[in-house]
């Protein structure tokens, strides 16, 4: 039964995590999400160590305005004079998930909540913290706690699903017939970080974002088409969070770490092998290219 | 406790330094990020290396996690020029796939030696508890080593860092100055691993140059200044980090680095807000009196026919005006150039209108020029 429950965890989270990654990979925001998914660190641990609950809303709420403000002071000290703005996000991020982790190794570092947590994850303990209705045990919150993400991050994407297509591909078409790129950035933001607070405790930082961004950047290695690249993203996010889960289960391994190493060798394979961008067939292209340019010479 | 202490803090301070004049090559090049990655790929070399001799071997280790940040690099660089994903996605994708693997063989060597595994999580945030005589001994001659290629090579890496394609046609070997760079960044990232932790290393590797741009624009003062921000903040950090139970130093070091960093924003010398906001205020107090003696001097073209005491150089100014060039008319009517007539009209007094002839003749000069 535990078996089923962490499959069926690790399954929703990586559908959840890849569906809004295809955005970002695509609006070049992935050096973004990986700041955010450390600094979101600090407001989870400071809402938990004022409210000691993991499934709290107020862990939302407070990673939100975290995640918020580092977006507006990313920007505002990118603005600045020789601050550019990869510097200003290393910069930010790193000073945030510092402060993080002195809350958390000052204040909470015990079981459930430790510094090496924030990096592993405690998948194992997620079947623990149910929920039950009238009596009845319904299942683990972590799952229902992902179900209920996958569901927004699914409706809010179809529901602008337009608009953030365009902005992706054309910030200034969009700009100029009226669609507020900067409004559909916070959204699209906004229901990353909710995902990530979600998946954060059960996979830890660096998994999150390696099953957010490594399934969309493979699936955009072999596809031109929107519909087709989340569809493609989706379908890897399912092999690797299966396969890894199935691995890991029977070698009793990290969970999330053998997930997101499938992830990163289906890159791989994906990188060399790939027909449209891959590196082997861009070679092999480059190749016939040489053969005919030296044959009229010849003649 | 003092004498694990004290070699801490010399650690700290070195790594502190050589990471700071380091910094300056990414910053500079705006590819702060690849320190991230360097930092962060470090993590898989560290638990194969440990994985392999099942001890804590401060050689060994750093052979791995030099090799795997190397590797990681190359990977970088590879998809970079092949150009088939953008670079952001790349970076990320490869950092978290290192990472991650780290994190697996984490567990892997839980499974074969639990005892042992407890010690490596403190490669992540730093640990001062650790540290022997010996690995001082290896940070001070590898820092050594390298404030000694950096002399070396200190005109070369000026040159690849501001201006590449120069640097080509001079005939220098870039890529092999820049292989060179990577790979002290690299050592520097990995020596500082024990003290100050792979993740919290990112910084060191960003915020001194941040820091130190805003007090200099000589780019040897602001390695200096970049280093020593470095080693005072590794210094603050081992301290405050002995001093507090359960503290890891690194993320005390990175706190005590970016407060530096929002210091200098604020006061630098150079390129500090507030220096800006005044030296911004002056000028365009400058611009303006001009303008507004130019927009007298526009309407009064004949100075003959323009006689302040009869008023004929009085000129209505909107209110807008008035009030988006306030500081210029204040300036002015303190330095007794115009006069306030009414609401919104301004005179020019006698000592205004030679002013105004003045700049005439200035215009008039530079014209000709």
């Amino acid at each position: 039964m535990i078996f089923l429950e962490l499959l069926v965890i690790s399954v929703i989270s990586a559908f959840a995590l890849s569906l809004p990654g295809n955005f970002i990979v695509l609006r070049k925001m992935s050096l973004l999400v990986f700041g955010l998914t450390h600094a979101l660190v600090f407001g989870i641990a400071i809402a938990y160590v004022l409210i000691g609950d993991f499934f709290s809303p107020w862990l939302i709420i407070s990673a939100s305005i975290t995640g918020l403000l580092i977006v507006i002071f990313v920007q505002f000290l990118s603005n600045l004079e020789f601050v550019n703005e990869d510097a200003a996000l290393g910069l930010v991020y790193i000073t945030v998930f510092a402060l993080g982790v002195i809350i958390i190794s000052k204040y909470a570092d015990n079981a459930t909540f430790s510094l090496k947590s924030i990096f592993t994850g405690n998948f194992v303990l997620a079947p623990f913290d149910r929920y039950s209705l009238f009596g009845y045990d319904i299942g683990p919150k972590t799952l229902w706690l992902m179900l209920i993400f996958l569901i927004i991050n699914i409706v809010v994407i179809t529901l602008i699903y337009k608009e953030l297509k365009i902005t992706s591909f054309d910030p200034e078409f969009a700009q100029m017939l009226g669609y507020k790129p900067v409004i559909i950035n916070y959204i699209l933001l906004s229901i990353v970080s909710l995902t990530v607070v979600g998946a954060f405790r059960s996979l830890g930082i660096i998994i999150v974002m390696a099953l957010m961004i490594i399934p969309p950047a493979t699936a955009y290695l072999l596809t031109n088409h929107l519909t087709r690249m989340i569809f493609i993203s989706t379908v890897i996010a399912f092999l690797s969070s299966t396969i890894g889960f199935l691995i890991a289960w029977n070698a009793s391994l990290s969970i999330g770490g053998m997930i997101s190493t499938v992830a990163g060798i289906i890159f791989f394979i994906v990188l060399i092998f790939s027909p449209r961008r891959g590196m082997l067939s861009d070679y092999l292209k480059l190749r016939k290219i040489k053969k005919l340019e030296y044959q009229p010479n010849k003649t | 406790m003092a004498y694990t202490l004290i070699l801490a803090s010399i650690g700290a301070v070195l790594i502190g330094f050589l990471s700071g004049v380091l910094s300056l090559y990414f910053v500079t090049r705006k590819q702060s990020i690849l320190g991230d990655a360097i930092t962060h790929s470090t993590f898989p070399g560290i638990t194969i290396a440990f994985f392999i001799i099942m001890q804590k071997n401060y050689i060994f280790i750093m052979i791995g996690a030099v090799t795997s940040a190397l590797i990681a690099i190359l990977i970088i660089l590879l998809i970079r020029h092949w150009g088939c994903l953008a670079d952001d996605a790349n970076i990320a994708v490869i950092l978290s796939i290192f990472f991650g693997f780290g994190i697996l063989m984490l567990t892997v060597i839980q499974k074969s030696n639990s005892l042992a595994q407890s010690g490596l999580i403190h490669y992540i945030f730093g640990n001062i508890t650790f540290i022997l005589k010996k690995d001082i001994y290896v940070i001070i001659v590898l820092s050594f080593a390298e404030f000694v290629i950096l002399a070396l090579f200190w005109k070369e890496f000026k040159l690849i860092t501001f201006d590449r394609q120069y640097a080509i046609t001079l005939g220098y070997p870039v890529l092999l100055l820049d292989i060179l760079l990577m790979f002290m960044i690299a050592i520097t990232a990995v020596i500082g691993v024990d003290i100050i932790g792979t993740v919290m290393m990112a910084a060191l590797l960003i915020a001194p140059a941040v820091a130190g741009r805003q007090w200099s624009n000589n780019f040897f003062h602001i390695a200096i200044i970049s280093g020593l921000f470095g080693s005072l903040s590794g210094l603050v950090g081992t301290f405050l980090s002995s001093n507090i139970s359960n503290m890891p130093p690194g993320p005390i070091i990175v706190v005590t680095l970016s407060s530096f960093v929002l210091l200098s924003i604020l006061f630098g010398k150079e390129k500090g807000i507030l220096w800006q906001y005044f030296r911004f205020r002056e000028t365009s107090v400058k611009t303006d009196d001009l303008s507004l003696l130019n927009k007298f001097f526009g309407v009064c073209s004949d100075p003959l026919t323009c006689c302040p005491s009869h008023n004929v150089g009085v000129f209505e100014v909107h209110s807008s005006e008035i009030e988006q060039k306030e500081p210029a008319i204040k300036n002015m009517m303190k330095l007794g150039y115009i006069r306030k007539m009414e609401d919104n009209k301004l005179s020019l007094t006698i000592k205004g209108l030679s002013k105004v002839e003045k700049y005439n003749m200035m215009d008039k000069l530079e014209v000709e020029e």
